[in-house]
């Protein structure tokens, strides 16, 4: 991305309040400044676009040398929005308190300086700010030691100081062990988003007994630890389906949090994500009503100060209005998960650029199977496309897979024989290529062949039934039923062999079951 | 902000300088501060002293002092290293916040780099945390710029150089209160206890250290102790290589800007120490051209400038018996110690009334000589400094001497030498100067009149006890053998002392 690019999405990605600011504390300034004409245009535009940036300043001396104005602006959106931050995060506020300390310390006002650090070093303390606690204490040795030339020796010792530094220290090495267990289930977590063969079971496994290993040794030492530690037992506990461990390990995650809300503002975007996985539970568990309860909640702290961040707005985005799209899909109400692709579309349009693959794959998944759900197949398929036509490398590869099998029964559905041939062909080579296989995987193949290809039994009803009952067969492997997590096959055969919607067989399924 | 008192605010106002003040004034007028607030620190700005009743009626002093607080922090923005590595740390955040990934790394491995260079080790910490959140959103994007795993051992190594310096900093304090309450080694003791922290793993040689900053403190401590232990050489050789490693990266001088003035400051006590008069003002001139430096533009180090410039002059002026020089010297120090009242720390205090009471007597004025002793007796920590005020006991019972106080000088001698027997460590000079004492003491309320005999006694056995090299460090404190010299010649102490000095003044 060229800088001029970062400027501009800078720029875009202002919030009212963030923009109201910058204008405020550029109208310190007497007189008609460059750089606020610059961002007003900048801000106007829809795409950067310099050449018209260029034309539409042609008379102004500063476009001679925009680089260096736009330079100026980046620097004075920057401040504003240092500013801003200043007013709106304890942990910026303390930040700027520790300047005090030194200011006051400087000036030689060490009983001041004294007084702002107790009441400083309280609030770091309280909200486990460790590296501003760091520069407190180091702040505090200098003091203690002029104290010590004024005879004031009422505080704590050099040695108690340093003492508390190593603790602190302990606190962040504690922090880092579990980031490190949690950083190795994200990256099992980016490949699947559920065991799905025994392999996948034995290396979530391993990280859980380290993780558990790791609170057991070295003690679990602040309550941001316990945050990752709680979050990396209930991920691991999601990987492997364990629904009754993510409900009980999330539910404890978010007490803990809202217990200590200054908790929640240094790590939010854990309580969002617990939230979401909880959401996924109450599904599975047909909890439907706390299912939506919680997707409210999500939804509003998008409102919520502390969740203003652009990155906590996309994780709000996708955890509320996906889950939801995806709640209403998993019971069957296609249409009312549709009335929410608009929005998630909007959603799109605005952090596309800032989501990250995996979560990219879930949404084009989502919206796919909406579509599915509603019989909008060109739709399902333009999704679909976005899935299989980009390169993901090994992202969520268990998504890919099998988004490629929906492709042949969208293709099917909407009865491109001719095309038919071609992916299915394309298709087996794919799977085949694959390092893992999937015994449902050869099952839907053999038996879509059946059906669509060689169109020997092509539409029969006992065709579909003899389908369906080899997906009964394989599907008793606990691993392999993970794959209805992706798409009903049962409901989609269902559909066939009972002639009703996709829906409909999705809504009878659940009540029967 | 809370727990702010009107003489907080009093006080705080009454530091800013006058580009300070007038920052201030321009920032208020451009953030529409309330007028109110300006006519306030108006009123406190031409106020003399601190007057409580004024402050009832006139405004908000919290409200105040927390304007004044940001607007140095506005002034002091881009002029302090830590203050602009926070800030781009907040860019950061901000631009995370905003998933502005790409342009968040850019600043980010910057801001290490710079953090690196001052061995801001909190703040490589700081940003290393940072690392950690953008390594896991630019992994889900597929972008390497680094790994977890090494991320974790950069964070591990960063810890260790931070520990080290934590425990170098924890022994140069242990090391500076042991000098605080004494500073030139008296005994064998004394001597063990120095060579046992020169011997200690930290400080016998360089292998344990794991920064530029745990270097600085090694030369700093072993420069103290060989201070204590009168080995000037080593000493010297200490504080020019601590010079030499800050003068190579000035941002250490920016880090550790009172640990540069120190070693300056050492420097011209070394030169003084070895009766090198010269060279001890030409280090002085030196001291006094770099307080322009911006590293040491605060308060606290202006001060530490200037009172070291001044004492440093002052003890030149008396050891050559420059009396008027010294005189002017002495109503400046005072001028500032008034203007800096409660920013004056007790040692300097105790340090420069020892050395005006020194002053006087050396001239022979021993009443006043008597007020800055009781000065330095009067002060109230027993251990602050405890080798000036051992020898400002043995001072007062001279001065009472001299003064013919004879009713006190019996009590005062039999009280000091229970506190002798008290004292962990002494000179043996210190106890033949009270034997004598005790004799003079005699002999002049008994009307007896052979003073100069016990003085010549005295004179011989004083040469017998400073064949010790110890006992030499005595004529730091007080020029005992010119004393017993005048007393037998009948010369002004301040003219044998400056005598003795002569050659100094030419090296």
């Amino acid at each position: 991305m060229k800088p001029s690019n970062q400027l501009f999405d800078l720029i875009q990605s202002l919030t009212p309040d963030e923009e109201f600011h910058f204008n405020n504390s550029s109208s310190i300034q007497q007189g008609e400044k460059n750089y606020i004409k610059l961002f007003n245009f900048l801000k106007a535009q829809e795409e950067y676009d310099e050449e018209e940036v260029k034309t539409h300043f042609k008379n102004e001396v500063f476009i001679q040398h925009l680089a260096s104005e736009k330079n100026q602006l980046l620097h004075h959106v920057l401040k504003s929005l240092r500013h801003y931050r200043y007013e709106n995060s304890i942990s910026a506020q303390i930040d700027e308190e520790i300047k005090n300390i030194q200011i006051l310390f400087n000036k030689s006002l060490y009983k001041q300086s004294r007084k702002q650090l107790s009441i400083i070093k309280k609030k770091a303390n309280d909200h486990e700010l460790f590296y501003s606690l760091l520069d407190i204490i180091e702040l505090e040795k200098v003091l203690t030691d002029m104290e010590a030339y004024y005879g004031d020796i009422n505080y704590k010792t050099i040695d108690e100081l340093i003492e508390e530094e190593n603790d602190i220290f302990l606190k962040i090495e504690n922090c880092a062990a579990f980031d490190i267990q949690l950083a190795k289930l994200n990256a099992l977590s980016s490949k699947l988003m559920i065991a799905r063969n025994k392999t996948d079971v034995n290396d979530i496994d391993l990280i859980l007994k380290e993780t558990i290993k790791i609170a057991a040794n070295k003690n679990i030492l602040s309550n941001k630890s316990n945050i990752i530690y709680l979050y990396t037992i209930g991920l691991c506990n999601r990987l492997l389906n364990k629904m009754e461990d993510v409900h009980k390990v999330f539910s404890d995650l978010i007490i803990e949090m809202e217990n200590k809300p200054e908790i929640i503002s240094e790590m939010p975007n854990y309580y969002i994500l617990a939230h979401g996985s909880l959401i996924r539970y109450c599904a599975l568990k047909k909890q439907y009503n706390d299912g939506f309860k919680l997707i409210d909640k999500l939804k509003s702290l998008s409102l919520n100060k502390m969740f203003k961040a652009t990155d906590l707005q996309i994780s709000i985005f996708t955890q509320s209005l996906v889950t939801e799209m995806l709640l209403y899909s998993y019971i069957g109400q296609h249409e009312q998960a549709k009335k929410i692709i608009p929005l998630v579309i909007k959603g799109l349009d605005k952090y596309e650029s800032k989501i990250n693959n995996e979560e990219l794959l879930r949404i084009y998944h989502a919206i796919a199977m909406v579509y599915f759900g509603v019989g909008e197949f060109n739709k399902s398929l333009h999704w679909l496309n976005k899935i299989i036509n980009q390169n993901f490398e090994d992202l969520r590869q268990d998504t890919v897979r099998i988004s490629k099998l929906i492709y042949l029964i969208v293709h099917f559905e909407l009865g491109n024989d001719d095309l038919l041939q071609y992916i299915y062909k394309s298709t087996v080579r794919f799977i085949n290529t694959q390092k893992n296989q999937y015994q449902f995987e050869s099952v839907f193949l053999n038996n879509f062949k059946k059906i669509a290809i060689s169109k020997k039994e092509s539409k029969q009803v006992e065709s579909y039934q003899s389908f369906k009952n080899e997906l009964i067969n394989v599907f008793k492997d606990k691993y392999e039923k993970n794959a209805l997590e992706f798409f009903n096959f049962y409901a989609w055969l269902d559909s066939k062999i009972f002639n009703m919607t996709f829906a409909d067989a999705i809504r009878l399924r659940k009540e029967n079951l | 902000m809370n727990l702010i008192s009107n003489k907080d605010l009093y006080d705080l106002v009454k530091s800013l300088s006058k580009s300070e003040k007038r920052f201030l004034k321009l920032n208020a007028s451009a953030t529409k501060t309330p007028t109110e607030l300006i006519t306030f620190f108006n009123i406190i700005e031409n106020e003399g002293d601190f007057m409580p009743e004024h402050y009832k009626t006139k405004g908000n002093s919290e409200d105040l002092y927390n304007f004044i607080l940001k607007s140095l922090r506005l002034f002091y923005a881009d002029s302090s290293a830590s203050y602009l590595i926070k800030d781009e740390i907040t860019n950061v955040l901000n631009l995370f916040d905003k998933a502005q990934y790409k342009q968040c790394r850019k600043i980010l491995n910057k801001q290490k780099q710079e953090a690196y260079l001052y061995e801001r080790f909190h703040f490589v910490l700081e940003l290393i945390g940072l690392e950690k959140m953008l390594i896991t959103i630019e992994n889900q994007f597929n972008i390497i710029h680094n790994s977890l795993e090494n991320l974790i051992k950069e964070e591990e190594d960063v810890i260790k150089k931070a520990k080290n310096l934590g425990e170098y900093a924890l022994l140069y304090s242990k090391i500076n209160l042991n000098t605080r309450q004494k500073n030139k080694a008296k005994t064998q003791q004394d001597l063990d206890v120095i060579s046992s922290f020169l011997n200690s793993p930290l400080l016998k040689n360089e292998k344990l250290i794991r920064s530029n900053k745990a270097l600085i403190i090694y030369h700093h401590c072993r420069s103290i102790l060989f201070c204590r232990c009168q080995d000037n050489e080593s000493r010297e050789t200490e504080c020019q290589l601590l010079l030499e490693l800050m003068d190579k990266q000035p941002k250490l001088i920016e880090e550790m800007p009172n640990r540069y003035i120190t070693t300056l400051n050492n420097l011209i006590n070394i030169a003084f120490e070895e009766h090198k008069f010269k060279t001890c003002q030409i280090r002085i001139n030196e001291l006094q051209a770099k307080a322009n430096y911006k590293a040491f533009n605060t308060t606290d180090l202006q001060l530490k400038i200037i009172t070291s410039v001044l004492n440093a002059q002052l003890t030149i002026h008396i050891n050559t018996g420059n009396l008027i020089e010294a005189e002017k010297t002495v109503v400046e120090i005072e001028n500032i110690f008034k203007k800096y009242k409660e920013k004056i720390n007790k040692e300097e205090e105790v340090v420069f009334d020892y050395i005006v009471a020194i002053m006087h007597t050396y001239f022979g004025n021993y009443k006043k000589a008597q007020e800055y002793i009781t000065k330095v007796l009067n002060q109230g920590n027993k251990m602050l400094r405890e080798d000036l005020q051992s020898f400002a006991r043995i001072i007062n019972i001279g001065l009472n001497y001299e003064l013919n106080n004879l009713k006190q000088l019996n009590y005062i001698i039999l009280t000091l030498k229970q506190n002798k027997s008290n004292q962990i460590s002494h000179f043996k000079t210190e106890n033949l100067i009270l034997s004598y004492y005790e004799k003079l003491a005699e002999i002049k309320v008994n009307k007896k009149e052979n003073e100069k005999i016990i003085f010549e006694s005295f004179k011989k056995d004083l040469a017998e006890v400073m064949k010790d090299p110890h006992e030499n460090n005595v004529n730091f404190y007080f020029e005992i053998e010119s004393y017993i010299n005048s007393k037998l010649t009948g010369v002004s102490m301040s003219k044998l002392v400056s005598e003795k000095y002569k050659q100094a003044s030419l090296i």
